[in-house]
């Protein structure tokens, strides 16, 4: 076996099925099942990773996103060797520590005390080295006080933040962290985060799955984007962003919907009628054509790409059957260079029913200063740019 | 999207970074296209687990088994009032309605010991066997979540289970004492094979429980088949019969055949259980000729039962 450092991931021409439908196990649809096999009938299986690629030295980072079912926690599963993959190769070096599901190995009848201790050696510590980390973990958690008492009488929070805490200071080589922020407030999410970025801090190599494209911006340095169980993309964590927010849009935008409106053109435009310019006025033109006419609330928003949007313009007002304009102009527009969505709904005045649902009509680019990065393990939830300025004295 | 051209005019300061929005650098793009209906035939990935190893790397691992048996004791006994207590009575209950019922049996009475003991000890060696098989059987599909999102040796479950039954059983050689105690019975010096004894029946226990556990998880119908062999199970092993009884049998043309050796190759318990009889309560020496075979027999159930549990191991997580 080749000596790579530990906490080295390899993953080469990695391919994954399930079997499709495996019935029903009864007599019936077992013979039913063997007799379609006997007449070469078609395979019974679906691939759910198709060729996968990656290698992350110690200390990477990296972040698993796409959509639901494109194969990004069977990818962890994988890894964590909680699953074997069909073909190719898949590599770890030194321990694995996995917070796939934090509540999971929480046990509801132990008291908190008892569980730390029943879960952290699930995950590989030794009595000893919990003992030396009891104080941390349960204070991490927030739990100190209640740490005799029955799990099941804590809240869900307060489950959730003692399972990621035992799995947290497992002073693992390798993290695996799969979708456990969305649970716990906002509070706790930042404190993970930051736990998380500590761990990383200190050399622990990190794979990441979250829909949360703040956090995995926040996070990673690089970034997979998996769609239907192949690699769509890969590279800086940016620019895989960009991509994948690109083709939600799209795919919002071509999904048919009941609306009674039809957008004919969408512009976005600086003051000289040129490109918009980061802090410049800017002008949103929208061509409508309606069928009938009537009062109704405009929202106009902008975003990354994903429905929510950064900010957001609305205004009541009437128009009439057929084709008419809508001019927005926005002020002083506060986004940073990158690429923006607008986004429209019309709703009635009588009825509060859309004219048109919240949708992706169109696309455009921002020029102007890039947008200042955070600390590492921090989250922006969207890009404002604020001129400051600044003095030390 | 386009990537941007550098617009340094309005750049008013802060930090780039490194993964500027607009910047393609280093970014790739896959058609899914390209890639092929089937991973090349020669990369398919086989699962070879050695026997050795696997055994080292669970050894390694062994906390862990520790931890899921207190867990699930814990969990079981925290919110019974008599908690641990349980676990006396279940025996004591079982071994007085066999007394009852078998003890006036003139066919099975044995010389000098009594039958309360003689039938307790086959009852605490069935108890281990049949706890483990049944509450094995049942721990990786009790474990599912865990299965699913941890990482350890799979056999960890199925073992935990049988360390909790090796306590269980321990906890019942309490009433066996009493029992040694009220009859005024001195165990025999040959008690001192009783290990040996022990480490054969553990041998046979966790090949078949091991082998069970594994299968269970693709056919569940086991379990309730499991239940039903055990409960003849009690009685077709010599536990309130002597194997003796097996040493002379008639059947069609076949007079007197000794049925012993060909019994103790299927249930190496019924040599097991003799021999504790026979060293600790009468006084013999071991039977070492059955004793050989119920090694042999033994030792084939663990190995099979282990490799068996590890060939099947890959498809755990998917199928449950």
């Amino acid at each position: 076996m080749p000596t790579s450092a530990d906490g080295t991931i390899i993953v080469e021409h990695v391919w994954k099925r399930f079997r499709s439908d495996r019935g029903r196990p009864n007599l019936r649809d077992q013979v039913a099942k063997i007799g379609r096999r006997l007449r070469g009938g078609g395979r019974d299986y679906r691939w759910v990773l198709k060729d996968i690629n990656f290698e992350l030295e110690p200390g990477g980072t990296m972040a698993l996103i796409g959509i639901n079912g494109s194969g990004k926690s069977t990818m962890l599963k994988v890894i964590s060797r909680c699953m074997y993959q069909t073909a190719g190769r898949c590599e770890t070096y030194g321990r694995i520590g996995a917070l796939l599901e934090v509540r999971g190995g929480i046990n509801p009848i132990l008291s908190g005390r008892e569980n730390i201790y029943m879960f952290g050696s699930l995950l590989g510590l030794s009595r000893r080295d919990i003992n030396a980390r009891f104080d941390t973990i349960a204070e991490f958690a927030e739990v100190t006080d209640a740490i005799d008492r029955q799990v099941k009488y804590y809240s869900s929070g307060m489950q959730v933040r003692l399972g990621f805490s035992i799995a947290s200071h497992l002073d693992a080589d390798i993290l695996l962290v799969d979708e456990i922020l969305a649970v716990g407030d906002a509070n706790f999410q930042q404190k993970c985060l930051s736990r998380i970025s500590e761990v990383v801090a200190n050399g622990t190599t990190l794979l990441f799955v979250s829909h949360d494209l703040a956090a995995v911006e926040a996070m990673c340095e690089r970034a997979i984007w998996l769609t239907e169980a192949t690699t769509r993309a890969s590279g800086p964590t940016a620019a895989v962003l960009g991509q994948y927010r690109g083709a939600i849009e799209e795919h919002a935008a071509t999904a048919s919907d009941g609306s009674s409106l039809r957008v004919l053109k969408v512009e976005v435009i600086g003051p000289d009628g040129g490109m918009a310019r980061s802090g410049e006025d800017v002008m949103i033109r929208l061509a409508l054509s309606a069928p009938e006419g009537g009062a109704a609330r405009f929202f106009i928003g902008v975003s990354e790409g994903t429905a929510v949007p950064v900010f957001v313009a609305r205004r009541l007002a009437t128009f009439p059957e057929g084709d008419f304009e809508v001019k927005c102009a926005l002020q002083n527009l506060p986004l940073p260079r990158g690429h923006y969505y607008v986004w429209l709904a019309v709703e009635w005045t009588g009825n509060k029913r859309p004219a048109q649902p919240w949708k992706p009509v169109g696309s455009f680019d921002v020029f102007g200063p890039t947008r200042v990065a955070p600390p590492k393990g921090v989250m922006v939830l969207s890009p404002v740019l604020v001129p400051a300025t600044w003095e030390f004295s | 999207m386009a990537p941007l051209p550098a617009d340094p005019a309005t750049d008013t300061g802060g930090d780039t970074p490194a993964g500027d929005p607009g910047v393609i650098g280093g970014l790739t793009l896959i058609d899914a296209a390209t890639i092929a209906d089937e991973p090349a035939p020669d990369t398919f990935y086989r699962h070879r687990v050695q026997l050795f190893p696997a055994l080292r790397e669970m050894w390694r691992r062994r906390e862990i088994i520790f931890a899921l048996a207190e867990r699930d004791i814990r969990a079981s006994y925290k919110q019974a009032a008599l908690g641990m207590f349980w676990a006396l009575i279940s025996p004591v209950l079982q071994v007085i309605l066999l007394t009852l019922i078998f003890s006036h049996v003139k066919s099975l009475k044995v010389p000098h010991v009594p039958y309360i003991l003689y039938s307790f000890v086959g009852l605490l060696c069935w108890g281990f066997f049949s706890g483990s098989l049944q509450q094995g059987g049942n721990s990786m599909i009790a474990n599912l979540l865990l299965l699913q999102k941890t990482h350890f040796p799979r056999e960890c479950f199925p073992l935990s289970q049988m360390l909790e039954q090796s306590l269980y059983t321990a906890i019942g050689l309490l009433p066996l004492t009493i029992l040694f105690v009220v009859n005024g019975f001195v165990p025999k010096a040959g008690v001192v094979w009783v290990p040996l004894f022990i480490v054969i029946e553990v041998l046979f226990t966790t090949g078949l429980t091991l082998m069970m556990s594994a299968l269970v998880v693709y056919l569940r119908d086991l379990l309730q088949v499991t239940s039903i062999i055990l409960q003849l199970g009690l009685f077709a092993t010599p536990i309130i019969w002597p194997l003796s009884k097996l040493a002379k049998v008639s059947f069609g043309p076949f007079h007197h055949v000794d049925l012993r050796p060909y019994y103790s190759v299927f249930n190496p318990l019924g040599p097991v259980i003799d021999n504790i009889r026979r060293t600790a309560l009468q006084g013999l020496s071991p039977d070492w000729p059955l004793l050989a075979v119920a090694t042999i027999s033994a030792s084939l159930y663990f190995v099979i039962g282990y490799r068996l549990f590890k060939r099947l191991e890959v498809n755990f997580a998917d199928i449950s």
